[in-house]
């Protein structure tokens, strides 16, 4: 129901104005200018109204807030500032009003005395005003009124232990927002059990459409007595329009806010209820039962059985339901008198609640595994509640019916022990004791066994090696694979790799071979180098010319510096071409530098 | 290059050295200890028998079959919290002994309260085979099929048709499942965590504080869940959904081997 107001209002805005003309026109006043007025906005109200106090401070506006009066017959709700400047014919007066929201706790006639401010060392004190709180509905009916609430009983004659409904409505024909409800139940008293969420619905009430919230709470007396319950309160902000603007807005969900400029505002409401008289009978002692399970209410009782046959030592599960409007919760059933022919096991109840024409239902089940030890025909006899039934204003007892059961030898006759009840710690009961034997098995004194299994030196590298080595070999291979493929498919890629190796087995051969001429060994140089060269840039080597093939290096990103000792070898084949020499040494000399150039031009490639 | 080598050739020896001495770390002075143990046992010694079990665990020393005979000499000496406590730890070592699994019944069928190990919930329960297999068996898989994960992909990265492609998925398949099952081996060791009971009796309370209302009694081997540990207390769950705090002094930890 909260709202959070918006992070920026207008009266924010106008404020920081105000304080920044203020800065700017800064004069002294004189102390003769201050003063202190304390104003109320009503001085009659009724007990649920609000009252709003002013504290205007004039002629200072950095002055202290004043010290309020002791007000011990309100509760001060909420406090807010707001200073003002204003210029008349040249003339500034400057205020600053603190305001505060007074909640009145009782009804009378109440003085709020002279708030007091102390500034400069002069005492300034405001007026006293008085206030006449009257009890809700003196000055008008609470069903005019845009809201109202009122909280009943569903009888408020009941037993002890008798359920009754409390039953709070809020009445509204206005929005509201922010509402606080304060119920309280004694302790000791009554014990609550919540009915669900609020209803809401709507009611015409005397012409009058009202939006109706109601809450519900089933209550259960503990003690007899005269008890009284306390009013409810509720805390609320209904929506209330402003005088200038009485005409009704015709969507007023949408355009009753801030943002389309309604001048619709929020009122605070203290609502309270009137206190209830609950008159609680203790229950009569005349034909009380013995064993009374202390329910008060209309209940019902039922068992059922799992299995009517089965064999001795199987086991079969005894359902026990009790529902009705008695306060079950707490309840537990004794376990079922059977004969000693049984063991008996109880399991946790279950509980549920739910509402049914404005009364709460329980419903608890319990469940009982029995394992009968004996074979034969047994009865299950009925299990007994006895409650008190208010509508009938007496004790009535409720019972199961018998259920019969036939009970077969069991198909592996165990030694099944009825004195063994609420015992089954030993043996017996579970099959798995037949497996294993009453006895541990032997422990294990194979040396070999006791390797320790902590992971050491050798399993991380093994492990290591088994993770990451496949991978690795994987990648390898494959980059394998695809530089084959590419070898295979792509011819300027296949030249450029076998380059290298083409020139330099040749140019093995023509250093072993015994003595060519002189002008075929320029030649055969020559062409190892163009072969190359065409090779290595996918073009046909053999017609360029020595300053082509340096641009052409140039161009495929080779150093200028080899380019130029390219160009200068190409020209001294080209120059031994026809101006052969029969110097073995110098022919030599020239293989082992195509050789050199060869690297270093293989390098950089 | 020459450098280069000789570094290759440090890694390796120094590599070398340390699988072989972590590998003879075992040692046989402490196969000669479990095997002084076992004669202990062997003659009714329980005592001294559960003594020299213990000082080789407490020193560091991990063997399923070792938990498992400390948990015989203790139940052996009655006490069949700290028996139950042993033989749970060595089911992480030997999840499919069944001499482990038949001394864990009996110990519990021993005690007070008979609450088991609670079965396989969640992921345990759709991955069922993890429980059944260690981490590191878990591990050794992993290493194997990897190998033969990338084995298969090398043949289909040349031969991408018929039995191979088959392959290739089968191997994609099952190493996810291999790696999914050491996920939850891990998630599912490292989130359930076992108690067992080691006093007589204790009292289950409410909340941390020796004060606050007992909620119900715990006697010795009693199997628990440990949910969360806070300061001297275990915030416990048994099988059928109760929970509550224990004092860690009362109650021992799966989780110290």
């Amino acid at each position: 129901m909260k709202i959070s107001p918006l992070p920026i209002t207008a009266n924010f805005l106008i404020t920081c104005l105000q304080l920044m003309l203020m800065a700017l026109l800064e004069t002294p006043v004189n102390a003769e200018d201050i003063g202190l007025t304390a104003r109320v906005d009503n001085n009659e109200i009724s007990l649920g109204d609000t009252l709003h106090l002013s504290l205007t401070v004039k002629g200072v506006l950095n002055a202290p807030e004043p010290n309020l009066p002791p007000l011990s017959d309100f509760r001060i709700r909420s406090s807010s500032t707001a200073s003002s400047t204003q210029i008349i014919n040249g003339q500034r007066t400057v205020s600053v009003t603190y305001n505060y929201q007074l909640v009145p706790l009782k009804a009378g006639s109440f003085t709020i005395d002279p708030a007091i401010l102390e500034l400069a060392g002069v005492t300034y004190q405001s007026n006293p005003v008085l206030i006449v709180v009257s009890e809700p509905g003196a000055h008008s009916p609470a069903k005019k009124s845009p809201a109202y609430i009122e909280a009943f009983v569903s009888n408020a004659n009941p037993y002890v232990n008798e359920q009754l409904i409390y039953t709070f409505r809020l009445y509204r024909r206005v929005q509201a927002r922010n509402l606080d409800l304060s119920i309280s139940f004694e302790d000791g008293i009554f014990r609550k059990e919540d009915m669900g969420d609020a209803k809401i619905f709507s009611r015409t009430i005397n012409g009058i459409q009202y939006q109706i919230h109601e809450l519900t709470t089933a209550l259960y007396p503990i003690r007899s007595g005269d008890v009284e319950i306390s009013p409810a309160t509720l805390e609320i902000d209904l929506l209330a329009k402003s005088p200038n603007s009485p005409r009704q807005s015709p969507f007023p969900q949408i355009f009753d806010n801030r943002f389309f400029g309604s001048r619709a505002n929020w009122l605070h409401k203290t609502l309270r209820s009137q206190p209830l008289a609950v008159s609680i009978r203790p229950l009569p002692k005349a034909g009380k039962p013995v064993k009374f399970s202390n329910i008060v209410g209309d209940l019902d009782i039922s068992a059922t059985i799992g299995k009517k046959e089965l064999k001795a030592g199987d086991t079969t599960t005894l359902t026990v339901t009790l529902n009705g409007s008695g306060a079950l919760k707490g309840y537990l059933l004794p376990l079922p008198k059977l004969s000693d022919g049984f063991k008996i096991y109880p399991d946790k109840p279950e509980f549920k609640l739910s509402v049914q024409q404005n009364t709460l239902m329980g419903e608890k089940i319990f469940k009982f595994a029995l394992v009968p030890l004996k074979p034969g025909h047994k009865i299950l006899p009925s299990i007994t509640l006895s409650y008190f039934d208010p509508a009938r204003n007496k004790y009535l007892i409720k019972k199961t019916t018998p259920i019969s059961l036939t009970i077969e030898p069991a198909e592996f006759p165990e030694n099944l022990n009825s004195a063994e009840n609420f015992k089954p710690k030993k043996s017996n009961t579970k099959n798995s004791i037949e497996t294993t034997g009453e006895d541990i098995l032997p422990i294990h004194t194979r040396l070999s066994d006791f390797e320790e299994v902590s992971a050491n030196g050798s399993d991380v590298i093994l492990l290591t090696g088994r993770l990451v080595a496949p991978p690795v070999l994987f990648l390898l291979f494959t980059v394998y694979i695809r530089f084959n493929q590419k070898l295979k498919h792509d011819k300027a890629f296949a030249r450029n790799r076998k380059a290298f190796k083409i020139a330099r087995q040749k140019l093995k051969k023509l250093s072993s071979s015994s003595g060519p001429p002189p002008r075929d060994f320029a030649k055969k140089l020559s062409d190892i180098f163009r072969e190359y060269v065409g090779n290595k840039l996918n073009i046909q080597g053999k017609a360029l010319t020595s300053f082509e093939v340096e641009q052409k290096l140039i161009d495929q990103d080779y150093p200028k510096e080899q380019a130029e000792q390219t160009r200068v070898l190409w020209g001294k084949y080209e120059s031994l071409q026809y101006a052969p020499t029969t110097d073995s040494k110098n022919n030599l000399d020239m293989i082992d530098e195509s050789l050199r150039l060869l690297n270093q031009l293989e390098k950089k490639s | 290059m020459n450098y280069r080598n000789s570094i290759f050739q440090t890694v390796f020896y120094f590599l070398t050295a340390w699988v072989i001495s972590t590998g003879t770390a075992a040692g046989e002075e402490n196969l000669s200890r479990i095997s002084l143990a076992n004669s202990y046992y062997a003659k009714g010694q329980y005592q001294e028998a559960a003594a020299g079990y213990q000082k080789l665990i407490n020193g560091g020393y991990k063997n399923g079959f070792l938990y498992y005979n400390l948990g015989n000499s203790y139940y052996r000496l009655g006490k069949t919290g700290p028996a139950i406590l042993n033989y749970i730890r060595a089911k992480h070592f030997l999840p499919r002994d069944e001499s482990l699994k038949a001394n864990l019944k009996t110990a519990i069928l021993k005690t007070e309260d008979q609450l088991e190990p609670p079965s396989a919930k969640g992921i345990g329960t759709f991955l069922f085979w993890v429980n059944d297999f260690t981490l590191k068996e878990q591990l050794k898989f992993l290493g194997i099929i990897n190998l033969f994960f990338w084995g298969v992909l090398s043949i289909w990265i040349i031969q991408k048709a018929g039995f191979w492609n088959v392959a290739r998925k089968t191997m994609t398949v099952i190493l996810l499942i291999a790696i999914i099952s050491i996920g939850a081996k891990v998630y599912l060791e490292s989130e359930n965590t076992l108690g067992v009971v080691l006093a007589k009796n204790t009292q289950i309370k409410s909340a941390r504080g020796a004060n606050n209302v007992t909620l119900f009694q715990l006697h010795e081997g009693s199997v628990v869940s440990i949910i969360e540990s806070q300061n001297d207390w275990y915030y416990i769950e048994l099988n059928d959904g109760k929970k509550g705090w224990a004092q860690k002094e009362f109650v021992g930890s799966e989780g110290a081997y």
